[in-house]
């Protein structure tokens, strides 16, 4: 297990040192920190992290629940300030909220007294956009993402995985290149996960997007990714940078013994950072041990 | 018993949005229950008065009747009407855009914020009546002084709920519309303008009818003209129908406001409507 590990986090280096000056990188991240502070508490949340996508490359980032995952996307997205290191994003470093990306939060965050088509043309809107082409692209992204004839609907009509869609649209619809994706199908049905996740992985293929992906879901990671980065839990630092050789197209639902053999070898690093906490978190009592068990 | 009628129309006006059909005949029922109601009191009244209490205490549906043909036939109930709705609209008027304008400042400006907070709650709380002898000093008794003293009610209401709307708005919308590139003006008019226009028509709700009482007391307090004058001289002349007359007389239209309120809202928040459908 250990061995398996050092020999992925060489591999990682390497390819850090490969790509030399970064400039090719889409995205990177280099030593970055970021630790909260809360009710005088200090919480370290991210630790000593480096991270980079090239151009078209799809990312996973997996890791136990609360370990820093949303926070190293908000720091992509510029939204959150990492204490140390710093983030370049298409060659800029970035400062403020990153409008070089289109990210997909765990909450769609639409806004309600909006329609499909006007969230969607929003980001057009702000850009000043003649109104004419904000809706002709609106209604073309809509389209693609399978919400033709919904264009007038209110977010409040419409399911969880529609709002996801939208919510996605509304990322693509501004021509970014590089999509930061935290859990976006967590929260589906099984059958309207697997179509999303085809349906992402043509935008994708289509559009050249390079992705960072937050999942829970070990098969998702294997199946859209080109590398999944497994993080330890909170405060978050890489163990293991597994590239995924699987030749495409891939589809969730046909998993090869390769795939499974991936499976494993991710799943054990991260069964391991979960049993520690849950070990941890049996020490604090037997409120605590009720719960867990 | 007002709380008791009540109570049923709202329910029924929640549900009618979406699933009509389901309510339909509860919806009846509570109706004609509502209808009986609204019969049983005149009558009830009319049996009571001479009766069980003197007239002299509580009047009769006759009397109040005659006392309300006889201002109508005299022109005094319009023109005090005139005079009333004149001030509630006025006072409305201001009591908004100001509410609304320093509701949205206070909130979207940090330093401000911090500087006017500590102020919001005591000012909330303060009875405001107390304030109408000082209004009188400054502005005599005047329809100024009135619109004013209606104004001040009506910003509070309207203030508080624009400044709790921006408060409410969720972290998440203010970032993504952040990541579209938005500049402070346009964040305030793309996202916390309209998310506040829904928490300006919840003001409104409860600052119309307030804007009814503000001015009503302004008469009865001192004021040559309007309903509240009315009321005021008909109790100096111990004339209990006159009371009631103007009561009625100021609520007709006090009703009717609020009824416009909620249909505002139904149109303007059509997506608001649809959610509260969904279970
Ligand atoms: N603004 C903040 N202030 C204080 N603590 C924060 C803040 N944002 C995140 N945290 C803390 O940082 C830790 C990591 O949070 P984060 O949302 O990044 O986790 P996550 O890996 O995305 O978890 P999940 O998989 O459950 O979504 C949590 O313990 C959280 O409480
Ligand atoms: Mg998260």
């Amino acid at each position: 297990m250990n061995g398996r590990s050092l020999n992925a986090s060489t591999t990682w280096n390497d390819m850090q040192a490969d790509m030399g000056c970064g400039s090719k990188d889409a995205l990177s991240l280099a030593d970055i920190t970021k630790t909260f502070r809360y009710r005088g508490e200090w919480y370290p949340t991210v630790a000593d992290t480096s991270l980079s996508a090239r151009d078209g490359e799809v990312v996973s980032l997996v890791g136990p629940s609360g370990c820093g995952k949303s926070t190293l996307l908000n720091m992509i997205a510029g939204l959150v300030v990492p204490d140390t290191g710093h983030i370049a994003c298409g060659g800029d470093v970035v400062r403020g909220p990153n409008t070089r990306v289109g990210y997909l939060t765990q909450d769609d965050a639409l806004l309600p007294w909006r329609t499909v088509r006007s969230n969607v043309a929003l980001p057009l809107e702000i850009r000043g956009l003649p109104r004419s082409e904000r809706r002709a692209r609106a209604m073309d992204i809509l389209g693609q993402v399978g919400l033709g004839g919904f264009e007038r609907h209110y977010p409040a009509q419409l399911s969880g995985g529609m709002r996801k869609r939208v919510s996605l649209a509304r990322t693509l619809v501004s021509d970014v290149r590089t999509l930061l994706l935290d859990e976006p199908f967590g929260a589906l049905d099984a059958q309207t996960r697997v179509l999303s996740q085809r349906l992402l992985t043509s935008l994708v293929e289509r559009m050249q997007l390079t992705v960072v992906l937050v999942t829970h879901d070990l098969d998702e990671a294997i199946t859209l990714s080109d590398r999944v980065v497994v993080l330890s839990r909170r405060p978050a630092r890489i163990l293991d940078v597994v590239s995924i050789p699987l030749a495409r197209p891939r589809d969730v639902t046909e998993k090869s013994s390769e795939h499974m053999h991936l499976y494993r070898q991710i799943w054990t690093t991260l069964a391991e950072q979960l049993e520690v906490k849950q070990e941890s978190e049996r020490d604090l009592g037997p409120a605590a041990r009720s719960e867990g068990e | 018993m007002s709380a008791l009628r009540d109570r049923p129309g709202v329910a029924s006006r929640r549900k009618g949005g979406q699933a009509t059909s389901k309510v339909v005949t509860g919806d009846i029922a509570v109706r004609l229950y509502q209808a009986a109601l609204l019969l049983a009191v005149p009558l009830v009244w009319h049996l009571a008065g001479g009766q069980w209490v003197s007239e002299d205490v509580i009047s009769s549906p006759a009397g109040v009747y005659g006392q309300l043909v006889s201002w109508f036939d005299t022109g005094e109930a319009v023109s005090a009407l005139g005079a009333t709705l004149t001030a509630v609209g006025r006072g409305l008027l201001l009591g908004v855009v100001f509410g609304m304008l320093v509701g949205l400042a206070v909130a979207l400006a940090p330093s401000l914020d911090q500087l006017v907070r500590p102020l919001i709650a005591p000012l909330f709380a303060l009875p405001k009546t107390a304030l109408m002898p000082l209004f009188i000093l400054w502005f005599g008794i005047t329809p100024r002084q009135r619109v004013v003293f209606t104004a001040v009610v009506v910003f509070f209401f309207i203030f508080y709920s624009v400044y709790n709307g921006v408060k409410e708005v969720p972290h998440s919308m203010d970032n993504a519309v952040r990541m579209m590139g938005a500049t402070r003006y346009k964040l305030a008019t793309s996202l916390y303008i309209p998310a506040s226009l829904g928490w300006l028509i919840a003001g409104l709700r409860i600052a119309v009818p307030y804007a009814f009482v503000a001015t009503t007391t302004a008469e009865i307090v001192a004021s040559p003209e309007g309903v509240g004058h009315l009321i005021r001289l008909s109790g100096d002349l111990f004339n209990t129908a006159g009371i009631f007359a103007g009561i009625i007389l100021v609520s007709v239209p006090a009703v009717a406001a609020g009824t416009a309120v909620n249909v505002i809202e139904n149109r303007t928040a059509p997506w608001r409507l649809q959610q509260a459908a969904r279970p």
